[in-house]
């Protein structure tokens, strides 16, 4: 377990760098000048940056000197979690990031518990009664939720309860009711997905043999159900929870930005939109730390789970 | 590592029997699938020489007018017909899904062809880009990257398919690891046959089956991201007509005519709806053994 651990620790690392790399690398895509950029960032129009202010800022920023040489500078600060100040709002980009990561935090927490709440009885019942009508309600649930893009289920969810029935705030963030419809939005696609998964890991495990021979032996069905069915059909949850962050993180770019939703997602819609790089890079940095980590902790509980996981 | 998983049981999440699409057109949905599938073809061809009117000719008199006989869903903030411009967006929007599908496809071919046929340190070389690749989720790294490249077709192309063509690597690599082993393809390698004629007589052909169902999914997927992007303004550019673009224009109206943004969600959600349910066909039909 300690050697899988370790190697399993080592890999994350490995990735992990590779995805700083590829952070960096994003933004020699970017049309025109890196230090034309900078300088018209932090001092206005085109028209108020001349060609001294230009050579200086490339000095400065050492933007003359080969690319690993620049990435090794940005790296090592990275590893010291200092990503450089916001071209915009000259603070550090870590604040940034820190300030609006719990409100995604709660976006995230509640749209898993929505998710959770609906798909396991739902991908239960319709694994356990497969054919039935139980069952079709459960796959057609499971394919119209992965084929509803979020960003309409948000306004569409908007136009029936703000507009129409007028129950719930359409915009921002203050009590829990404004968590209400976000958090819907962005846990439709993953109850789709934990639906499915759920359903064919209890198909999979009634039909195997250990499941087949305790009901041979005359167990009753509810303790048969209770301590063996599930207890094995719930690891690729555990797993599929842990791939589900991958997918919120994607979710709340969109989710947030429809809601006016204060938080990560929207900060980063807006540091794309204002061409922001240390921010892209810090944030683009920091949801590949978020989401390599938690599938790494993923890994590590279903190997523990299930030793037969290799 | 773990993310493989989420792909496997996409692909086996079907009940292991075996159905041909002749008896998926006995299940209502699965019919209704192949026909939304069908009119969406149909839409992205044929639409731009259908129009019932010009998709982007302004008429300031039809201002958010309700839908008519002559403007079927009714017109947008400047009076252009929307049904027109959703009819004109199905080529844009189901082409450009198209395209990144194709891109995605090739790119996650190639590698996994390579990955799988050489083996050894290539593979675990070419598997662990694809383990980086990974770690950046979808949406994030393309909006990123279309949005640092600027607008434009082939950007917007360029940043889907260079974050999406990983799962077609593993599955590729996975099955060609697995064929490589057949007698068939022992005997072709012994018969002195070259690696590159194994590679694409033997080992590709092997893979299309696996590979079209998850380009069929990937379709329903691209499409949907191809709208988010155009949602999010890093996508196609208003007022060119596509359907996440649209929906973005109807977004500041949703108080006050949120048809607008209603019904070009309708035809994402019922594209997206399509594919997926005949990606699940074809798997039901070919790919009962992986």
């Amino acid at each position: 377990m300690l050697r899988f651990i370790s190697k399993r620790i080592s890999a994350a690392v490995f990735v992990l760098v590779g995805a700083s790399f590829l952070a960096y690398a994003m933004m020699l895509l970017a049309p025109g000048d890196a230090s034309r950029e900078i300088a018209v960032a932090r001092y206005g129009g085109q028209g108020m940056v001349d060609q001294a202010t230009i050579e200086w800022i490339i000095k400065k920023e050492k933007l003359d000197r080969p690319l690993y040489e620049q990435y090794g500078r940005w790296l090592k600060h990275a590893l010291c979690l200092d990503f450089g100040n916001s071209l915009v709002e000259e603070i550090p980009v870590r604040e940034l990031i820190v300030s609006r990561f719990d409100r995604t935090l709660d976006l995230a927490l509640a749209a898993i518990l929505v998710a959770l709440v609906i798909s396991i009885p739902i991908g239960i019942l319709s694994g356990l009664r497969r054919g039935s009508w139980m069952d079709s309600m459960g796959v057609t649930i499971a394919v119209t939720g992965v084929s509803m893009p979020n960003y309409w289920l948000g306004l569409v969810l908007i136009v029936v309860f703000c507009v129409k029935l007028h129950w719930l705030p359409s915009f921002g963030r203050g009590d829990w009711h404004h968590l209400i419809l976000p958090a819907v939005t962005l846990g439709t696609a993953l109850t789709a997905y934990t639906t499915r998964i759920l359903r064919s890991a209890v198909i999979d495990t009634i039909r195997s043999e250990h499941i087949m021979a305790l009901y041979a032996r005359g167990l009753d069905s509810p303790m048969v159900l209770g301590a063996h069915v599930l207890k094995n059909a719930l690891i690729p949850v555990v797993t599929v929870v842990g791939l589900e962050f991958g997918m919120i993180l994607e979710g709340a770019v969109i989710t947030e930005t429809v809601f006016a939703w204060p938080g990560l997602g929207e900060l980063l819609v807006s540091a794309v939109g204002n061409r922001d790089y240390p921010l892209i890079q810090g944030m683009v940095v920091f949801t590949a730390v978020i989401f390599v980590g938690i599938n790494m902790m993923v890994d590590i509980i279903c190997r523990y789970l299930d030793p037969r996981i290799k | 590592m773990i993310l493989s998983t989420s792909f496997k049981n996409k692909i086996q999440a079907g009940d292991g029997n075996k159905r041909s699409v002749l008896q998926a057109m006995k299940n209502p949905f699965r019919l209704a699938a192949l026909v939304i599938v069908a009119v969406v073809c149909l839409a992205a061809i044929a639409g731009p020489y259908v129009l019932p009117h010009d998709p982007l000719k302004t008429d300031l008199s039809l201002r958010f007018a309700k839908p008519s006989f002559s403007y079927l869903l009714g017109n947008d903030a400047l009076g252009r017909c929307l049904f027109s411009r959703i009819l004109a967006g199905a080529r844009t929007s189901v082409g450009l899904g198209c395209m990144v599908v194709v891109c995605s496809c090739f790119i996650g071919v190639c590698i996994g062809l390579i990955a799988g046929y050489r083996g050894g340190l290539i593979d675990e070389l070419l598997m662990r880009i694809v383990d980086i690749f990974l770690s950046l989720p979808e949406i994030i790294a393309a909006m990123t990257l279309a949005g640092i490249m600027g607008p434009g077709t082939f950007n917007l192309v360029f940043a889907l398919s260079i974050t999406g063509w990983m799962r077609y690597a593993r599955l590729v690599r996975g099955i060609t690891l697995s064929v490589k082993e057949r007698e068939y393809v022992k005997a072709a390698w012994i018969s002195g046959i070259p690696g590159i004629v194994i590679v694409l007589r033997h080992l590709l052909p092997a893979n299309i089956t696996a590979v079209s169902v998850l380009a069929t999914i990937g379709l329903a997927k691209a499409v949907i991201a191809v709208s988010a992007l155009g949602f999010l303004g890093f996508g196609v550019q208003p007022p060119a007509p596509e359907w996440g673009t649209l929906l973005l224009d109807g977004k500041d109206y949703i108080l006050s005519a949120p048809h607008l943004s209603v019904y070009p969600g309708i035809a994402i959600m019922l594209t997206a709806l399509g594919f997926n349910l005949l990606g699940d066909i074809l798997r039901d039909a070919w790919l009962t053994e992986v």
